[in-house]
């Protein structure tokens, strides 16, 4: 009985929401309100029907403190976790149904229709399936399945190296808003201004994702950018200053991490605090400190990028046609107007390419890095999304724990690819393609 | 002073430009100082480590800014720990693992443009799809699969077989193959031959700088790969050298001991540089599309 009033309270909400959009869109408000009530049927049926209604049983609920300008409010976390499980899939159910809906007939004729380009292979009817075979199997195997299978384990109590597993709910993803801190001074985000600071420890580390994402973005395309600019005037030996520059992008994370804890840290008094010391000044903690220690990652991985960055941007670059510069500095423009209204915009589209790649980077790969320079510490300072990820999983065995942290990942990816085709998909220059 | 006396472009711009470019020559040495001053601060670490791969501890505690006398005792340590090995298991496995790709990718670029089957964008979108998930995402369940369900746990298998098939590949030789003229293709036929025989005779020899790009990208990557390893592989005669450097300690002395680890980082970085700084254009061109899956 209270599934059934889930799902129409679903449907409800779904008509009243995606309506309201539509009709603010110009749409009429009928069709909107139905579509919603069809993608909240749909939806509450898909997020609750694997899940067997058990958010709705108070013995799976888990409870948080959830401080909001000084007022302090208990949240099932449960619940909050379902209610917006639910919304993601009604909402994908949305647009799926809106798509379909402008498009089927159009796309029902190509898809199944063999394009009729000219220079194919008449004849070979299997063949095609054998050259592709391998290729489908293996990302069917070996990235499709692991990732569906993530949102299996997500709701299953399961352990390393154990082949049962068990339900249980979403437990997973609400302990990821329950957990508790140990040591809150080693955490961004925990002074309490959004979240409580002792529910705040995955907040925390997603934190610590999105402060390496930043920094290492800004560093290594401002720094980037700049000695691209250099390197890219005509002058004698440009292209073995190019090569004497670009090459840290082959190095490995792992070098870097093994190289720069020698630099920073190295059994506490590596090349730089000697370095400081014999110049009469205090050293620094770079290795010990939290935020010391988030300074260094970003310092290490952003080295280890800005070889790529240059590389990309040399080209770029070279391509911003001589004739728009010499017409800027005939109307007068100096050299830093012509830098900002000139080669700025000309590049953009580079800017945005690298970008988008070094936040995926610093999202992702950091892993290597981390775990030779700092090894996620001091305590879990610099620990990012996926070194929780790997903590967790694979040190604490909690498979379920983690399959849950990389649906979040996956969210995270979802949300960068669509930033990516909203951005690249605009023009971004005038006149340049 | 140089730039007068230099011999004048075959393009000789107008006067005015003329005056302009020599003012930006007249401030040239100052570019040369800065671009050194870059030069030598992306250098550093890796010089660093190599200054350190000639020295003991106590001369790096030192900071002794030239080279110490350990450099043989370092490279016997180093020796000592297997990093023949090491260097050997990762160069097979990055080779099996770009060979792979290469193979894969040729074949399933040349099955997308050179072949009508019905659900032909469907299969591309399939596969280009799964550019979007990244293999941190799913690495815990792959590694479940691989340990548990398939019992591939230590063994190169888990290392080669779950990379081969590449998006990132596939996309470009699609699109690599999508630029050259059909009427290639339909002259091939016209003589007589057969997908293969033209895959072979015609299409290779023409993607030459595609296959140069997509093997330096792979190779780069599949050469410094360290997550996946570090957690499928635990047998050491099976490891690969990422994962390897931090046991090339000597074992001896309390604490780490940096000389063999450093000396152990330069190594295993010098092929991956090469391989780059050679490559650089191919990279270039391929890299249209990336993201190293």
């Amino acid at each position: 009985m209270p599934a059934v009033l889930f799902t129409c309270l679903a449907s409800g909400l779904g008509a009243l929401v995606v309506g309201a959009l539509l009709r603010r869109s110009g749409s009429g408000l009928l069709g909107g309100m139905a579509l919603g009530a069809i993608a909240g049927l749909l939806g509450s049926l898909a997020a609750m029907i694997p899940l067997k209604y058990c958010v709705l049983d108070p013995e799976n609920h888990m409870f948080f403190e959830l401080s909001i300008l000084g007022q302090t409010i208990t949240v099932n976390a449960v619940a909050l976790i379902g209610f917006l499980l639910v919304m993601v899939v009604a909402w994908a159910f949305a647009l799926a149904i809106d798509r379909l809906r402008h498009h089927w007939l159009a796309r029902s004729a190509t898809i199944w229709k063999a394009d009729t380009a000219p220079g194919t292979f008449v004849g070979y009817d299997f063949s095609p399936w054998i050259f592709l075979a391998p290729t489908v199997v293996g990302l069917a195997v070996f990235t499709y399945y692991p990732a569906a299978q993530n949102f299996f384990l997500g709701t299953q109590l399961a352990r390393r190296g154990v082949a049962n597993t068990a339900f249980n709910c979403l437990d997973n993803f609400a302990s990821l808003i329950t957990s508790r801190l140990q040591d809150a001074h080693y955490y961004i985000l925990s002074d309490g201004f959004i979240w409580h600071a002792e529910n705040a420890r995955y907040l925390a580390v997603f934190g610590n994702s999105v402060f390496f994402s930043v920094f290492i973005v800004l560093v290594a395309n401002v720094l980037g950018i700049a000695i691209a600019v250099l390197a890219s005037q005509k002058i004698r030996g440009a292209t073995i200053y190019r090569t004497l520059m670009i090459w840290p992008y082959a190095v490995s994370g792992v070098v870097v991490g093994v190289v720069f804890a020698v630099l920073l840290g190295g059994g506490g008094s590596g090349f730089l605090n000697q370095s400081l010391r014999f110049l009469g000044f205090e050293p620094i903690p770079f290795l010990s400190d939290p935020w010391w220690a988030r300074v260094s990652v970003v310092a290490a991985a952003a080295w280890n990028k800005l070889g790529f960055n240059v590389l990309i941007y040399i080209a770029a670059l070279q391509a911003v046609p001589r004739e728009l510069m010499e017409a800027a500095s005939i109307d007068g423009a100096n050299a830093w107007k012509r830098f900002l209204n000139v080669t700025i915009p000309m590049i953009s589209p580079y800017i945005f390419f690298v970008v988008f790649l070094n936040l995926n980077y610093s999202f992702f790969d950091l892993y290597a890095v981390i775990d030779n320079l700092t090894e996620g510490g001091p305590v879990n300072a610099t620990t990012n999304l996926v070194v929780d990820v790997i903590r967790i999983g694979v040190e604490s065995r909690d498979i379920g724990k983690a399959a849950a942290q990389s649906i979040v990942l996956f969210i995270v990816v979802i949300g960068l690819t669509y930033m990516q085709f909203r951005v690249m998909g605009r023009r971004v220059t005038y006149g340049a393609d | 002073m140089t730039a007068l006396t230099r011999r004048r472009p075959v393009n000789q711009p107008p006067p005015l430009f003329r005056l302009l470019r020599e003012q930006v020559s007249a401030k040239r040495w100052y570019i040369h100082i800065l671009l050194w001053i870059a030069v030598l601060f992306m250098g550093f670490p890796l010089f660093y480590a190599a200054l350190v791969s000639t020295q003991n501890n106590a001369q790096m505690f030192r900071l002794q800014l030239f080279p110490g006398d350990s450099f043989n005792i370092n490279l016997q340590t180093v020796l000592d720990r297997q990093i023949a090995r090491l260097l050997f298991n990762t160069f097979a496995v990055a080779t099996m693992v770009t060979l792979g790709k290469v193979v894969l990718s040729v074949f399933s670029g040349m099955a997308l443009v050179y072949f009508r089957f019905p659900g032909k964008s469907l299969v591309f979108g399939f596969i280009l799809a799964a550019l979007m998930v990244p293999g941190e995402v799913t690495i815990i369940a792959l590694f479940r699969l691989v340990a548990l369900e398939l019992g591939w746990g230590n063994t190169w298998t888990a290392l080669v077989v779950p990379a081969v098939a590449s998006p990132t590949g596939v996309f470009l030789f699609r699109q690599h193959f999508a630029s050259i003229t059909p009427e290639l293709s339909e002259a091939a036929q016209l003589d007589g031959a057969n997908p293969l025989q033209f895959l072979l005779r015609v299409l290779l020899p023409l993607s030459r700088n595609t296959v140069t790009a997509l093997v330096v990208i792979m190779f780069i990557a599949a050469w410094n790969s360290y997550l996946w390893p570090l957690l499928i592989v635990t047998n050491p005669d099976l490891q690969v050298i990422q994962v390897g450097l931090s046991t090339l300690d000597d074992g001896v002395e309390i604490g780490r001991t940096y000389g063999p680890i450093m000396l152990g980082a330069v190594i295993a970085s010098i092929p991956p540089i090469i391989i780059f700084v050679l490559m650089q254009k191919q990279f270039l061109q391929g890299f249209a599309l990336t993201r190293h899956k």
